[in-house]
């Protein structure tokens, strides 16, 4: 199950995800993300912090944003999601943070 | 329940990607039945999807119709997964690269999954017997951190 909520915020797209991305249901965030990229929007916060479950589908989506130089951040705050991100060694580019507050600064940098 | 007890589960998925919400429903039974942590259960779910959806991606590619099997075992300390299919020859033991070292540039957006059931998973052996791909490989449950 998949929860997603997406907010255009100053300079940047907020993106919510709660529950499990996986091969199930990436898609869904994919397409989102597509046509927030048609908007011409460079700048994406993910909010992770509700969410449960990653799988490799759900890190390609950030893997694409950021090979086509997209700024991003994730806020991050379940140890085992965590890890997994970790596990890629995309840990810096992805640009993780433990709350919103330090992911939307960063954008701002 | 008693860690002394080797717990055992069994569960079957057709060559259709719709059923690899299969492993979620399955990850929950253990969830209730075994005495498993979330931390684990994670890593099972993420290696089982990993794996069995390459197979139902690529493996069984062009086919009307294949069968995966998976049997599932607890010791108390290691998951032991056997997976076995009558999808087209895949080691992915072979196949699997460590893309953590590369930069950003030089990845391929594919792999990653392989990657990491690399990774999580310990003991990771691959067969190709009698038409069919033999896959077993153990999940710990104790951690480091």
């Amino acid at each position: 199950m998949i929860k997603i909520d997406n907010y255009k915020i100053s300079n940047f797209e907020l993106i919510e995800v709660s529950g499990r991305l996986d091969t199930d249901n990436a898609d869904n965030l994919d397409e989102l993300v597509l046509q927030i990229l048609e908007k011409d929007c460079r700048s994406f916060l993910f909010d992770l912090s509700e969410l449960e479950y990653i799988s490799s589908y759900g890190i390609r989506i950030f893997v694409k944003l950021l090979k086509r130089s997209v700024k991003i951040s994730l806020v991050v705050k379940s140890e085992s999601v965590f890890s997994i991100l970790k596990m890629t060694g995309l840990e810096d580019p992805l640009n993780i943070k433990g709350n919103l507050k330090d992911a939307i600064k960063s954008l701002h940098i | 329940m008693g860690n002394s007890k080797i717990h055992k589960y069994s569960f079957s998925l057709s060559h259709q990607i719709k059923d690899i919400k299969l492993i979620e429903q399955a990850i929950d039974v253990l969830g209730q039945d075994w005495d498993i942590d979330t931390k684990s259960l994670f890593h099972l779910n993420l290696v089982l999807e990993e794996l069995i959806s390459n197979t139902m991606y690529y493996g069984f590619s062009g086919m009307e119709k294949g069968r995966i099997n998976v049997d599932l075992s607890f010791d108390g300390t290691y998951i032991q997964v056997k997976i076995h299919d009558d999808a087209l020859a895949f080691d992915p033991t072979v196949e699997a690269e460590d893309t953590s070292a590369q930069t950003l540039d030089e990845r391929a957006i594919g792999g990653l999954g392989i990657m990491l059931s690399q990774r999580i998973s310990e003991d990771m052996i691959y067969r190709y017997h009698e038409s069919k791909n033999k896959l077993s490989f153990k999940i710990s449950t104790k951690h480091n951190d």
